[in-house]
């Protein structure tokens, strides 16, 4: 196992390089650059734009451009980013947070109303609890995330009930860490709950599905026919091996949990890696960019070993060398 | 009614009486009307203990349907069971632990009857965990374990430690046998137990449920569609079509003297691998009978 997991790493490292170049390929295939607004702005004087051209080595071919790149990256260092005129890393650091505790919470929330709602709805299937969950989920799959997002933003206005975008309160700083924590709370309900009923509605169906299939299996009938408690047959025997396919798709939730959420942070006004990402790209920002797809990159490949680790636990048959 | 143990005063196992189940067919279109399948269509058996039933039929008469209605594992739509003098078809669900101890069943595919996230120490040990007073210690368990491992003929050292997909389909028939007799049951039914095996393998499962029988003094109710593969093993042959019993006799006279054109059907099929059961003019009358025709042979007439 240890092995494999090594291996894994191994992998992982020509692969980031990839997803690396491709990113640094596809920003440079655009034409301009930043400093090309620059340029238009009378202050900048022509030795400026020199100066800096030379400093980031615009002048030089691509390929020498990206070796710098990747050499700084060995060494931890993102870059600079020009339009927040600060190291990459002190902006990513805390947008990063931000987007990691919507997407944990939406997730969380997701998962914790998903999982149960499937099991009920397939113990129950084609009875009425069963049909309206499965109405109720059409309706809530259908709708796009952000509409969603504005109708409660648009509750939350009529009734004042919840905060109206943004992370903090104006006077957040002179509340008590206690208060803190619940006005950061009260902020996230609105963004998690739209980041989340679309989920819950999939998740909820596909829960529901791998139940009624291993309720099927013989190995239940089997556990019937023991005697055993229908509790137990359920909760032991088929929701074990339902639960299956879900744990690949708790790797790639885990990969999505850093870029899943833009559209909503950007509509909710949550101080999210999503938001900066979309001003980065639109000023051409390169290296906060490229320093965000990286991010995606790790997340995504930790998400999918994650994923393997815990299937080779969950599951007796999948073993690997 | 029918299938007498014959040497009279035996003891009945079990007795299943005009047993019904129905199910509904989906209805389309502008026929409001609900249509039924008569998956099993007024059926009664007796099988007396220590004496092996098989229940042969087609894929779909029903004969599945029957095995797991004796087991109440789905309900019935009419009739009663009664097992060893009780009847149990009304008793609720949670007080049925008593009688699933006395009735074991074996499924048709032992790759999937077995739960794949289970090692065999734990399938085993599953059911004696039920009954604490039968085996509460860890040795009691563990010896009992050895015992049925070594009586279905599995002898590698570290097998109760392994999971189900390291078994070939033989070896995990065999677990579902040794798990199915953990609580000394009275009667084991086995739904097409060995159908999905080789030939050989299903020769010496055969032999091996006969050893079995002889010492843990088990019934078994057989089902399953071939007659060949029950020949052996079966005192009383029972052949079910399309939800009804029509034949039923002592194996040797099923064999020497079919009545019903459907029997006739099957035997031929048995011998022949060409030969496929079609039931083609086959008439059954809603209230056609099984009528005694001597020697524990009966009938479907009308």
């Amino acid at each position: 196992m240890l092995k494999y997991i090594l291996k894994r790493f191994l992998v992982a490292v020509p692969m980031l390089l990839g997803i690396a170049l491709l990113t640094f390929v596809l920003i440079r295939m655009t034409p301009g650059n930043y400093l090309d607004t620059v340029r238009l702005d009378p202050q900048f004087s022509q030795e400026t734009i020199a100066y800096y051209e030379k400093l980031y080595q615009f002048d030089k071919p691509l390929l020498v451009q990206y070796i710098q790149w990747i050499k700084n990256l060995l060494r931890l260092e993102l870059g600079y980013s020009f339009h927040y005129n600060v190291p990459v890393y002190r902006i990513i650091g805390s947008r990063l947070w931000n987007t990691f505790l919507l997407s944990l919470a939406g997730f969380l929330l997701t998962w914790v109303v998903a999982i149960p709602l499937g099991i009920w709805a397939a113990l129950h299937r084609n009875q009425f609890i069963d049909r309206c969950i499965q109405f109720f989920s059409y309706v809530c799959f259908s709708l796009p995330s952000f509409f969603l997002a504005m109708l409660f933003l648009f509750w939350a206005s009529q009734s004042g009930a919840l905060p109206l975008g943004g992370m903090y309160s104006p006077g957040f700083e002179s509340l008590k860490p206690w208060g803190q924590l619940t006005d950061i709370l009260r902020h996230l309900v609105i963004p998690a709950m739209a980041l989340s009923i679309g989920s819950i509605a999939w998740l909820q169906r596909i829960m529901r599905g791998n139940m009624l299939e291993v309720l099927g299996q013989q190995y239940i009938l089997t556990a019937r026919a023991k005697g055993l408690p229908e509790n137990r047959v359920i909760y032991l025997h088929a929701l074990r091996n339902a639960i299956n396919p879900l744990i690949t798709l708790l790797g790639y939730e885990f990969s999505s949990l850093l870029s899943g959420a833009a559209l909503i942070e950007i509509i909710c006004s949550w101080p999210g890696l999503g938001s900066l990402m979309l001003t980065a790209v639109r000023s051409k920002d390169i290296y906060l960019v490229m320093a965000s797809m990286l991010m995606g990159g790790v997340m995504f490949i930790v998400g999918n070993l994650l994923a393997d680790i815990g299937l080779a636990k969950a599951d007796p048959r999948i073993r690997y060398e | 009614m029918p299938v007498e143990g014959g040497d009279g005063g035996v003891d009945v196992l079990l007795e299943l009486k005009n047993i019904k189940k129905f199910f509904p067919i989906k209805h389309g279109g502008t026929d409001k009307r609900q249509r039924f399948v008569r998956a099993v269509d007024d059926v009664s058996l007796d099988i007396a203990s220590g004496e092996n039933l098989s229940l042969v039929g087609e894929s779909g008469c029903g004969k599945t349907t029957l095995g797991r209605i004796a087991l109440r594992l789905i309900p019935a739509d009419g009739g009663s069971i009664v097992f060893n003098g009780e009847d149990i078809s009304r008793i609720p669900n949670r007080y049925l632990k008593e009688y699933r101890k006395n009735m074991q069943m074996v499924f048709q595919d032992p790759y999937s009857s077995l739960d794949p996230r289970f090692t065999v120490r734990h399938i085993l040990r599953e059911a004696m965990t039920l009954t604490m007073n039968a085996y509460p210690t860890e040795d009691a368990q563990r010896d009992r374990m050895a015992e049925l491992l070594e009586a279905v003929g599995l002898r590698q050292p570290d097998i109760l430690s392994r999971y189900p997909h390291e078994f070939s389909g033989g070896e995990r028939q065999r677990i579902a046998i040794a798990r199915a007799l953990v609580l000394n049951p009275r009667l084991l039914i086995l739904d097409e137990a060995v159908s999905s095996l080789d030939v050989i393998i299903q020769q010496q499962l055969i032999n091996l449920l006969a050893d079995l029988q002889q010492r843990y003094h088990l019934t078994y109710f057989f089902i399953s569609h071939n007659l060949r593969v029950v020949k052996k093993i079966s005192r009383k042959i029972a052949v079910m079509y399309q939800g009804k019993i029509v034949e039923a006799a002592p194996a040797e006279e099923i064999f020497r003297n079919p009545l019903h054109p459907y029997t006739k059907e099957l035997l031929a099929a048995a011998i022949d691998y060409k030969a496929i059961p079609h039931g083609r003019g086959i008439q059954m009358a809603p209230k056609a009978r099984l009528v005694d025709q001597g020697q524990g042979h009966f009938v479907l007439e009308g």
